[in-house]
């Protein structure tokens, strides 16, 4: 799907971009999903942000490996209330990044209901990302070894990182990147998979009708 | 409106009669637009709104006040906006001393959305540059919220109410010097307690400071107020809560997105054409769930020193007009107004998002961001909704929400209406047992997911099942179809059937199956409740006349 979006992008009226990827972030409510995003596209950290309601949505162009990406980038409410609602958007989603607060054990374990949330509903190919937000914080209660821990069963990556002192934010950002960037790449080279995939993507705007009357 | 000065105070002397029924004549006619009130310049034109609306609370003429609320300047300043938003959010939920809900004032049991509360709290006020009163607007913000969760524990919090009820905080604290710590803080017994335990003010200790004082800090409903008075804003938020946000607060989502549903409702009543283009047939307007929860104090924040904020004039209609139709009428008015920009930016970016549904929220976003902004295009919008109220009569609607919704009982727009806050409960009750009724359809709906469907096709399909009990089952259906066509029962269904599927279909393209039940089940409800047919067949077609008009 990806791979078709690259190409009818470049193919497009002189667009400024070669792909766009559209990223998601998810987690508990105050783990720093708004903050980190607001680090990574505005380079800015405002420790009282405001909350998000419903989902956010802002757009950021990166470089990578010479190819400009744009960056479509999700932001979801935590609370589990709005998860009817941040789930319609998962569809589609290249890469989702789980956040959990280090200083908050409670959203650490929920990680394993997000993950669960979003088997349930994103793509099977979406590439995962594990973040351990606020590693500044000298009140920690998740340690280092407990994240990667983690991860590892989760078979997905994990970085920790520092929205206010802007530690590892943009890594978080360019890894996901170009571990979708390698997947595209993949499977192109794998071939036979980019009829199919141009398939789904011809109809990725009728397929609401579709779903909608049966 | 005319007779309504003498009625309400039949002990006026015939001076004072005669100025309020001035007042009255004139509030109906002079603050809208085209009055010749513009004659002259903004600042008398607010001056002499000011004397009308002290006159109309001195007289306490609730339904003028009501008209001077909706019309242009609301009501006008902070000092006499906090008493008309008393006067009548008071009139509109009652509670009568002695009642269950005073002497259960002092719900001291913690509230399960007490961290969620603090965790929003945090991340409140972020425009008040002052830290120290950043810090006590919170404190209070906090305290408001706990004190009406645990006065009714069984409302749900959702993210978006602390900025509503940031809004009545502003307001009401406004004026006040709360410099004087000792006057802010001996409000309400409680704080002077914690507040001894952290004179250093530091916001880490503040949750452990309330919970560990839970039990005391809550429950003082103390009576004699210094500065402010913290029991009318407490009123007013309670008022407002039950009766315009009682939708938002069940244990799910469910009936605030009913509620959005009705702007594309309300979008393609004004151009199909657009509404098509947007695809909101297949789409659910997620996209419009911050303004509709938060009565768009998410997007326009209050501040304090800025009487003139269009989103106070914008609570000012709501609570005069008691409507939160209001918010959604507004919603589609400012889509309606971009539209242009909106297709520009639809078609300009129709390749650069995955689906339907991203596509819609980024470009309506993109749109709506800079107009957070633009007083011009709120106060245009807020004109129109004016100039307009409400025209868009609930009724026809009435499929879209649940019965005892906000939309259509208290606040509906049908204006001065009070309630009892013991019947208010008693809504407040159905809806959450209709909501939980909801939910677990929903969630067996999501386990079986066609099974019927499924057990039919084994049946036909299966071997062992004699063909005589196929035929005998096929007659049969075919029976009650023609019985029922003949009633023209059928014919009368249809329209309701339109409704229910187009729920479905709105629900099935976000993936949320949710007019499953509904589709089928509803009907057949009917039918097994009212066993002669054609009573019932008449009661349909009743209740779709009343509907037909709606254009579905």
């Amino acid at each position: 799907m990806s791979g078709l979006r690259t190409v009818s992008a470049s193919a497009g009226s002189g667009k400024s971009y070669d792909s766009i990827m559209k990223i998601l972030l998810i987690g508990d409510s105050g783990v720093g999903k708004s903050c980190l995003l607001v680090r990574f596209v505005d380079d800015k950290f405002n420790p009282s942000f405001i909350t998000t309601i419903g989902i956010d949505f802002k757009i950021k162009t990166v470089d990578i490996n010479g190819k400009k990406i744009k960056l479509q980038l999700w932001d979801t409410a935590g609370q589990e209330r709005f998860r009817t609602i941040t789930t319609a958007y998962y569809r589609g989603a290249m890469g989702i990044i789980l956040v959990y607060d280090v200083t908050d054990e409670r959203t650490f374990a929920n990680i394993r209901q997000w993950f669960k949330t979003v088997n349930e509903h994103a793509n099977d190919d979406a590439q995962l990302l594990l973040v351990g937000n606020k590693s500044d914080m000298e009140t920690r209660t998740v340690t280092l070894e407990q994240g990667e821990t983690l991860a590892k069963e989760l078979g997905i990556p994990f970085v920790e990182s520092s929205a206010k002192n802007d530690d590892n934010v943009n890594e978080i950002f360019f890894t996901l990147a170009k571990l979708i960037q390698e997947k595209i790449d993949n499977d192109k080279l794998a071939g036979g998979t980019s009829g199919k995939d141009s398939s789904i993507n011809i109809n990725s705007g009728g397929s609401g009708s579709k779903s909608g009357c049966c | 409106m005319d007779t309504l000065v003498g009625a309400e105070s039949p002990s006026l002397s015939s001076s004072e009669e005669s100025l309020s029924l001035h007042c009255d004549i004139l509030a109906d006619s002079l603050f809208d637009e085209k009055s010749l009130l513009n004659f002259f310049n903004e600042q008398e034109q607010r001056d002499f709104k000011t004397s009308v609306i002290r006159n109309i609370l001195h007289d306490r003429n609730y339904k003028t006040l009501c008209t001077l609320g909706m019309s242009n300047f609301g009501f006008v300043s902070t000092p006499l906006r906090k008493e008309c938003w008393f006067e009548l959010l008071s009139r509109q939920l009652r509670v009568s001393q002695g009642s269950g809900y005073t002497t259960n004032k002092g719900c001291t049991r913690e509230h399960r959305d007490e961290n969620q509360v603090s965790l929003d709290v945090q991340r409140s006020f972020t425009s008040v540059t002052d830290e120290g009163r950043k810090e006590k607007l919170r404190k209070l913000l906090e305290r408001i919220i706990v004190k009406i969760l645990r006065r009714y524990p069984k409302l749900s919090y959702y993210q978006g109410y602390h900025d509503v009820v940031s809004v009545f905080v502003i307001v009401f604290i406004e004026g006040h010097d709360y410099d004087d710590e000792c006057n802010f803080l001996s409000l309400s017994g409680m704080t002077s307690k914690s507040d001894d335990n952290h004179s250093n003010g530091a916001a880490e200790d503040k949750s452990n400071g309330v919970s560990s004082s839970t039990t005391d800090l809550y429950e003082n409903e103390t009576t004699s107020k210094i500065g402010f008075d913290e029991d009318k804003l407490l009123r007013c938020v309670e008022a407002f809560t039950l009766l315009y946000l009682r939708d938002f607060m069940m244990d799910s989502l469910d009936f605030p997105i009913d509620q959005l549903r009705l702007i594309p409702e309300f979008i393609k009543k004004n151009s199909k054409a657009f509404y098509k283009k947007l695809n909101l047939d297949k789409i659910e307007p997620f996209f419009a769930i911050s303004s509709i929860l938060t009565v768009f104090s998410h997007e326009l924040k209050p501040s304090e020193n800025e009487p003139d904020s269009l989103i106070f004039q914008i609570f000012d209609f709501v609570i005069s007009s008691q409507s939160m139709v209001v918010p959604l009428a507004m919603y589609a008015t400012l889509i309606m107004e971009k539209k242009d920009t909106i297709i520009e930016a639809y078609n300009a970016n129709i390749d650069n998002f995955e689906n339907s549904v991203d596509l819609v929220h980024g470009v309506i976003q993109q749109v709506l961001v800079p107009t957070r902004c633009a007083e011009k295009i709120w106060k245009q919008i807020l004109e129109e909704v004016r100039s307009n109220p409400s025209r868009e009569h609930i009724s026809k609607y009435r499929g879209l929400v649940n019965r005892y919704s906000t939309l259509l009982t208290t606040a509906s727009g049908q204006l001065h209406t009070s309630y009892e806050v013991e019947d208010v409960i008693k809504l407040l009750e159905k809806e959450i047992a209709l909501n939980s009724k909801r939910k677990t359809s929903k969630a067996h709906a999501k386990l079986h997911k066609t099974n019927t469907m499924r057990t039919f096709a084994r049946l036909f399909s299966s071997r062992s099942f004699p063909l005589i009990c196929k035929v005998s089952i096929f007659v049969g259906m075919l029976a009650i179809f023609m019985k029922l066509y003949r009633d023209g029962s059928i014919k009368a269904m249809l329209p309701t059937l339109r409704i229910y599927l187009k729920k479905y279909q709105c629900s099935s393209f976000a993936g949320l199956y949710r007019g499953l039940n509904y589709v089928w089940l509803d009907p057949l409800h009917e039918l097994l409740k009212n066993p002669s047919l054609p009573r019932w067949a008449s009661k349909v077609s009743r209740s779709i006349s009343s509907s037909k008009d709606s254009d579905f």
